[in-house]
């Protein structure tokens, strides 16, 4: 068996996606730790034992992500932005109708646009700014005393969101602080940090133009206060595919084969 | 009157521009006689100062650091970082005697405002594109008020009164400086690779550190240097560097564009770029050089929507670029409206925050490398 790896190694969250034939034969994910290389041995291990086989059946290794330089086994290494694109496009397959990809990352967030072949034509990356990651709900949940997973859960049980005036991850941080203080509930604080996570990605995205079809993907997209916010503020509807979180991996993958 | 007669080859040499810190320049100019003149903007005219044998001194550079001063977090890094050494060290240590200030947005014209009562300041109004043509006259003879009235102050304050002739003599050293820039810059365009961006941003920005006597050599000498070049690369997408006209790149920043298979062929930093104006040669007397520099100072880039697009679209036909990397300061509002006006005619942009506090390399590294895809995907996409 001939495997081909798609490795991401992300500020979070370390993916891979082992393909054979073209098609997903194993996929993995371990959180990266402070050791970007041995998380990237945990998930080769554990994805190879989902596609029947060894590490030593990976014929050939692509790595993006946050830390895909410092893997320096990979045979190719290819930035997240593209990979993201090429690995909808391999999901979806060719003729694919997604002309945006929302992706919600661990340390950043990326509106990338796509043309009519699906391949990326304009992306908005932001920088510094924490709001919008990953990080951010990480800090939120911790303020409010809930799990990060639970976020998203919370913030569906609001009627009455609580207005989060600051787009800043450290003044919204405070914000929710002062909002406890107040006694305002925990779904209402949550569904109002949503709301303003998605004006920020709405905000982002007029650099380059939001268009149907929107794929929302990256390990933010699996938080359904996310999602319902997202939708809310596009007015539009989004698409969260069921490897969100493998996407950029996928694409790493799919990129060798194009080469 | 200074007895210009005085002025022979014994004389220590007089230096003509001096760029940012460097207090012991600055202490050797003063100690040689001249005045010094703290310059920021690109667009204040520095041969003004020169021609009153004062040294201009110019402050703002990418190399800014967030650091400075009172001013608040929303002013950009170049306001900032000005405002920490011109009043945090040059004008306590003496070193400054005025400063000159390009009134280009809100936080120039307060940061002037903050310097005023310590040494003398010059805002020289520039034009930021509010005026609609009805109060375009009255514009004019306000900045051509402005402008004489600082003409009148430095000669004053260098006791050598602006002349033509003085004012000529400087233009022209600055045009044959500026020449000689352009031939690298058409060197570096017409021999992809000839020349490491980071070494040719290192000669642009030396060239202020140059004196009176010996500025055609070490410039020629630089472009001597620079003609036994490296093989030309090709393939990789073209880019022209642009953006917030206050300074030149750091080396760090060029290289990683070039690590990312970008090729730089061209650039825009309102100094000698291909959007902005080359200098024309100018004759005349003290009226006409009043009424070019107001135009200097009121167009530094073509005034009408079309135009500018025309002439974005001219420089990247020229140089076969692919898009532009719009280099730019957190907070600076009207780099960032520039940069939005590029997008709006479809150029591809990519706009990098160039302070220290800019992000992480590797997220850095991540846009310059989707941009280099994005600009190859297009390029494919003209092709077929």
């Amino acid at each position: 068996m001939k495997l081909i790896a798609g490795l991401d190694l992300g500020s979070t969250t370390t993916k891979v996606v082992l393909l054979a034939d073209g098609r997903i034969a194993g996929k993995a994910l371990t959180p990266t730790g402070t050791d970007s290389r041995e998380a990237a041995r945990t998930v080769l291990e554990k994805a190879c034992a989902e596609a029947g086989g060894t590490p030593n059946d990976i014929a050939t290794i692509a790595a993006s992500g946050y830390g895909r330089r410092l893997y320096h086994a990979a045979d190719k290494v290819v930035n997240e932005i593209t990979a993201n694109a090429v690995g909808v496009g391999h999901l979806l397959g060719e003729g694919h109708a997604v002309r945006t990809i929302i992706d919600v990352g661990g340390q950043d967030s990326k509106i990338i646009r796509l043309d009519d072949d699906g391949r990326m034509s304009d992306f908005a990356m932001n920088d510094r700014c924490a709001a919008g990651t990953g990080r951010f709900f990480d800090n939120i949940a911790r303020a409010l005393g809930i799990k990060a997973a639970e976020l998203g859960e919370a913030a569906l049980e609001s009627h009455s969101p609580e207005p989060i005036s600051s787009l800043c991850a450290v003044f919204a941080e405070s914000e929710v602080v002062s909002l406890i203080a107040q006694g305002k509930r925990v779904a209402d604080i949550a569904a109002g940090i949503h709301a303003a996570v998605a004006k920020r990605i709405a905000q982002m995205g007029e650099q380059v133009g939001i268009e149907p079809e929107i794929l929302l993907n990256g390990g933010g997209a699996l938080n359904v206060g996310l999602q319902r916010a997202v939708k809310g503020e596009l007015n539009a509807e989004i698409t969260v595919p069921e490897l969100a979180q493998y996407c950029v991996a996928l694409g790493a993958a799919a990129s060798i084969l194009q080469a | 009157m200074k007895d210009l007669k005085k002025e022979t080859s014994a004389s220590p040499p007089r230096r003509l521009r001096i760029d940012l810190d460097r207090p012991d320049r600055l202490t050797a100019a003063r100690e040689a006689g001249q005045k010094t003149v703290a310059v920021l903007g690109v667009r204040v005219p520095e041969s003004v100062f020169m021609a009153c044998d004062a040294v201009p001194a110019y402050v703002g550079s990418y190399a800014a650091s967030p650091t400075g001063g009172d001013l608040p977090r929303d002013a950009c890094a170049v306001c900032r970082t000005s405002l920490d050494l011109v009043a945090g060290r040059w004008i306590p240590q003496g070193l400054i005697d005025a400063v000159a200030i390009a009134g280009a947005c809100d936080w120039t014209i307060r940061l002037a405002g903050r310097l005023r009562d310590r040494v003398p300041v010059w805002t020289l109004d520039v034009d930021r594109n509010e005026g609609a043509e009805i109060g375009r006259a009255r514009a004019v003879r306000s900045r051509a008020a402005n402008l004489a009235s600082v003409l009148d102050e430095l000669g004053n304050l260098t006791d050598l009164p602006f002349t033509a002739k003085a004012f000529l003599k400087a233009y022209e050293q600055e045009m044959e400086l500026d020449a000689l820039c352009r031939r690298l810059d058409r060197l570096r365009a017409t021999s992809p690779g000839a020349i490491p961006a980071a070494e040719y941003y290192r000669f642009i920005a030396a060239r202020g550190l140059v004196t009176d006597d010996n500025w055609r050599t070490t410039a020629r000498a630089a472009l001597d240097a620079q003609a036994d070049v490296h093989p030309a690369t090709t393939g990789n997408p073209n880019v022209i560097l642009a953006g917030s006209p206050t300074g030149f790149p750091e080396s760090a920043l060029v290289d990683m564009i070039e690590e990312c298979d970008l090729r730089i062929v061209g650039d825009d930093f309102g100094l000698h770029g291909g959007l902005a104006r080359s200098r024309p040669p100018l004759r005349g007397g003290k009226r006409a050089i009043v009424r070019w520099l107001v135009d200097e100072l009121a167009i530094g880039r073509p005034p009408g929507e079309n135009e500018a697009a025309g002439a974005v679209a001219q420089l990247l036909a020229e140089r076969h670029a692919d898009g532009i990397i719009w280099l730019t300061y957190h907070g600076c509002a009207p780099s960032a409206m520039e940069a939005t006006r590029l997008s709006r005619w479809n150029i591809p942009v990519l706009t990098v925050e160039v302070e220290k506090v800019t992000p992480a390399p590797e997220n850095l590294r991540t846009r310059l490398e989707a941009f280099r895809d994005q600009l190859t995907t297009k390029r494919e996409a003209k092709v077929s």
